[in-house]
């Protein structure tokens, strides 16, 4: 979540409910064909790795350590001699489980401040927006770094981290978009027929302002596992021999110069992974934004 | 007759792939000469823009134009290089279009924009060019033209902008004016002014080629008519003739949705009337016709304005609803009506004044007690689409009103639902679908079905009829009247079509500045305004 994406959405190019320029039934290109590929095969690695890999990503046998790729080590060993296929293929479970889960706990704390800036009295919709404001100054990963300076690392603290440092960002365009909902006529004309405050905002105003918020996570989930990967090669998330990819990268790092193996196939899927969801992403929001009400 | 102007045999635009293809016009042929004006008149989609548009090579990327003849000027067009068609748009015709605030640029004061087709297209000096500028301002009547020629679009009125588009348009003294639906978008006083001023470049020997919906404007300034229908020509000859003794049905169903042209209770359309069980229980229970349902009493609202005075939108207005019968609320673009619509919705407070609903007080009380209360007033707006919440499709939109909120998605209300589109005159089909994918008149028929799906005793109705086309129009307003028959309900009816309010009111409040200038029986005030400012409005007003 960036600050772009804000401004994005302020410049309308974020999906919006009304526009109605509807090009119906857009061909799927062939990058989306690839990048839903990529996904799946990364989803079916997270959920049963044993269907792409035999091997045990922790078992050792140090008499196989530093083995470039060959047909029966296709990415090679480590220091160990831990097949690093195995790992990175048991690698995608953590990191992804990071990647959403950060990216719901990001979403669930800015729909509450979004709906509390965005429905509430005056003061309280100040003080959210300035509280963003301030969280918005710092980096992301900075502020992910201050919550896991303060709590301690891990990785249960480093996923709330990304979410936490995710949240202003989305809580500013939930806000905004409310905002914008609650003065469409179509929320007047539900006062007119007598519904009550909560019920507008629980049928009306929410369903189409967070709607097109959902589209933007699924871009936020890719730099979610990007920053759950940092942290993680920063020695503050996962913690070795754990199979995650930024972890792997962090072990791999004093051998980058013999066994190059060790960091360059982690990293693959990392960038894989990021660019799969990101340009999903992207594409959901142009289909939203082109069908429209 | 001197060799034509415009010139065009057998044209036929079709856009879309040749084996699956869509003929927007078809075998279309006609002759304009000199400071004569031809109306090229029918409803939206019918061709008449994309005609128009297809003498200036501008009927679209897409479009495939084909003609025996098609020439402008003298000129053929078909075929015609791109740089051909644009010394033939700037010198040899004028265009006006509809919204002439998307057809001017706002950033730029509108002297520079009319000098733009001058500097362009002539070989004038700078200080040439400002003197024909303030000429031409001159020209179109514009109130204190060296001021105005430095302001923006922005800071003009719809009338004043039209003017200046006007202006621009016969810069360069063209001998073809396309006027696409020129006053539709303005107050029927300024629509005078404007036809007025088109009438006279006629007069004064341009050829002038009218797109409009309305009869009315065409029968006033035009000297033949051709009417379009689905890409044809179905009706061409003289005004008079053609309007007099329409001999095509298509013509004789324009002329009767008419409203001004019928009495009240008359009606509009060549449906006929309904007659559903609609309610049939409800109806013995129902208030005989006459009963007062709604009172407001010195009614008045301010808005501060940003940096200055606080303008007073409503001002001392007093009303009398009742059971059956319908109040006309006519008046011209900020006038207040829709000030005066909010505030008996209940959606802005009164700063002062007192309203009565069904013989209790509606103002001053809290907004939860008067929240039980809201079924008993409905609404029907301009704009439904934007009203319609977007995700929802129309059996959504009906079971949230009459479920009374509870629900979307009851079966238990499939029936009523049922009821509520047969009572609007729709078919059961469009139950699934969503208001985006329905047409205008479709759409205010669902309006109308929700507003009436809490059993309301009023509807305000705020310019319901204004988006549509005159035969949809004619029927949506045959529609409020048979369900006002059928049910008893009050109406509000707010319009700035006097036409319209006439046709469809009891007794009419005229509106001006926020107070109400003259009240009184509907049929009376339109035969004999007393008060000036009606007067104005009903010569203005064009008659069939």
């Amino acid at each position: 979540m960036s600050l772009t994406d804000a401004e994005a959405l302020q410049a309308g190019t974020l999906p919006r409910r009304h526009d109605v320029r509807a090009r119906p039934g857009a061909r799927v290109t062939p990058g989306e064909v690839v990048a839903g590929a990529v996904l799946l095969f990364l989803a079916l690695a997270a959920i049963v790795p044993e269907l792409f890999t035999s091997l045990d990503p922790l078992a050792i046998s140090p008499s196989e350590a530093f083995q470039s790729p060959s047909p029966s080590h296709w990415f090679g060993t480590d220091e160990s001699g831990r097949d690093v296929f195995a790992r990175t293929i048991h690698g995608a479970r953590p990191s992804l489980t990071i990647g959403v889960a950060a990216t719901a706990i990001g979403m669930v704390l800015a729909l509450i401040l979004g709906v509390l800036g965005g429905v509430g009295p005056k003061p309280v919709d100040y003080t959210v927006t300035r509280v963003g404001e301030v969280l918005f100054a710092l980096p992301g990963l900075l502020l992910a770094l201050v919550f896991i300076a303060i709590v301690g690392p891990g990785i249960v603290t480093s996923t709330i981290a990304v979410g936490i440092s995710a949240a202003p960002g989305y809580a500013r365009i939930i806000r905004s978009q409310i905002r914008a909902v609650r003065g469409a006529p179509y929320v007047e004309a539900a006062v007119v027929l007598g519904r009550s405050p909560a019920a507008i905002l629980g049928r009306h105003i929410l369903p189409n302002a967070v709607a097109p918020v959902f589209v933007l996570a699924t871009l936020g989930v890719g730099q979610a596992i990007v920053w759950a990967s940092s942290l993680s090669y920063l020695g503050l998330g996962a913690v070795p021999p754990a199979a995650e990819w930024g972890a792997m990268l962090s072990a791999g790092r004093s051998y980058i110069s013999n066994a190059w193996w060790l960091t360059v196939f982690p990293g693959i899927f990392i960038v894989l992974a990021a660019a799969a969801a990101t340009s999903l992403g992207r594409a959901m929001q142009a289909r939203t934004r082109q069908v429209g009400r | 007759m001197s060799e034509p102007i415009v010139s065009v045999r057998n044209l036929r635009v079709a856009f879309g792939r040749p084996q699956n293809e869509n003929v927007a016009v078809d075998g279309v042929s006609f002759e304009l000469a000199a400071g004569e004006c031809l109306a090229l008149v029918g409803e939206s989609g019918s061709g008449k823009s994309v005609t128009a548009r297809s003498l200036i090579g501008l009927a679209g990327e897409h479009a495939r134009v084909t003609a025996d003849v098609l020439s402008v000027a003298g000129r053929p067009v078909l075929r015609m290089p791109e740089r051909g068609l644009r010394s033939l748009r700037g010198k040899s015709v004028g265009l006006v279009l509809q919204d002439a605030l998307v057809s001017l640029d706002p950033l730029r004061p509108i002297g520079r924009e009319i000098d733009d087709s001058l500097r362009l297209h002539s070989s004038l000096s700078a200080a040439e060019r400002r003197e024909r500028v303030l000429e031409l301002l001159a020209a179109v009547r514009m109130p204190e033209p060296e001021r105005r020629a430095t302001q923006r679009s922005g800071e003009l009125s719809g009338g004043l902008r039209q003017r200046a588009l006007i202006a621009s348009a016969i810069a360069l003294d063209p001998p073809l004016l396309i006027a696409d639906e020129p006053t539709t978008a303005l107050d029927v006083t300024i629509q005078a002014q404007i036809l007025d001023l088109l009438a006279e470049l006629r007069a004064s020997g341009t050829a002038l080629l009218l797109i409009s919906h309305d009869l009315a404007v065409v029968r006033d300034i035009a000297d033949r008519v051709a009417v379009m229908q689905k890409g044809r020509v179905v009706e061409y000859g003289e005004t008079e003739r053609v309007l007099g003794d329409p001999q095509h049905p298509y013509t004789q169903t324009l002329i009767d949705a008419v409203p001004a042209a019928h009495r009240r209770g008359e009606r509009l359309s060549a449906e006929p009337p309904r007659v559903s069980t609609f309610e049939r229980a409800a109806r013995g229970t129902d208030s005989p016709v006459g009963t007062v349902v709604f009172e407001a009493e010195g009614l008045a609202k301010q808005f501060a304005l940003r940096g200055g005075s606080p303008l007073r939108a409503v001002d001392d207005v007093s009303m009398l609803l009742e059971s059956g019968r319908t109040l006309g609320l006519v008046g011209e673009s900020g006038s207040g009506k829709t000030t005066v619509a909010r505030l008996v919705l209940g959606l802005e407070r009164p700063d002062s004044g007192s309203m009565t609903l069904l013989g209790v007080r509606w103002d001053g009380v809290p907004e939860r007690e008067r929240r039980g209360r809201r079924s008993a007033l409905g609404a029907i707006y301009q704009d439904t689409l934007s009203s319609f919440d977007p995700r929802f499709t129309v059996e959504q939109l009906l079971t949230d009103a009459i479920s009374g909120g509870r629900s979307v998605r009851s079966a238990a209300h499939r029936g009523r639902v049922g009821e509520l589109l047969d009572a609007v005159g729709l078919p059961d089909a469009v139950r699934g679908r969503r208001p985006l994918h329905l047409s205008g008149g479709q759409r205010q028929r669902v309006a109308i079905a929700r507003a009436l799906a809490p059993s309301p005793k009023i509807v305000v109705c705020d310019e319901p009829v204004s988006a549509l086309d005159v035969s949809v129009q004619a029927q949506v307003l045959d529609l409020l009247g048979d369900l006002q028959r059928e049910l008893g309900i009050s109406y509000l009816f707010i319009s700035h079509d006097l036409g319209v309010v006439q046709h469809m009111s009891d007794t009419v409040s005229v509106m001006r500045h926020g107070r109400i200038v003259e009240h009184g029986d509907a049929a009376e005030v339109f035969a004999s305004p007393q008060h000036e400012y009606t007067r104005q409005l009903v010569d203005a007003a064009p008659r069939l």
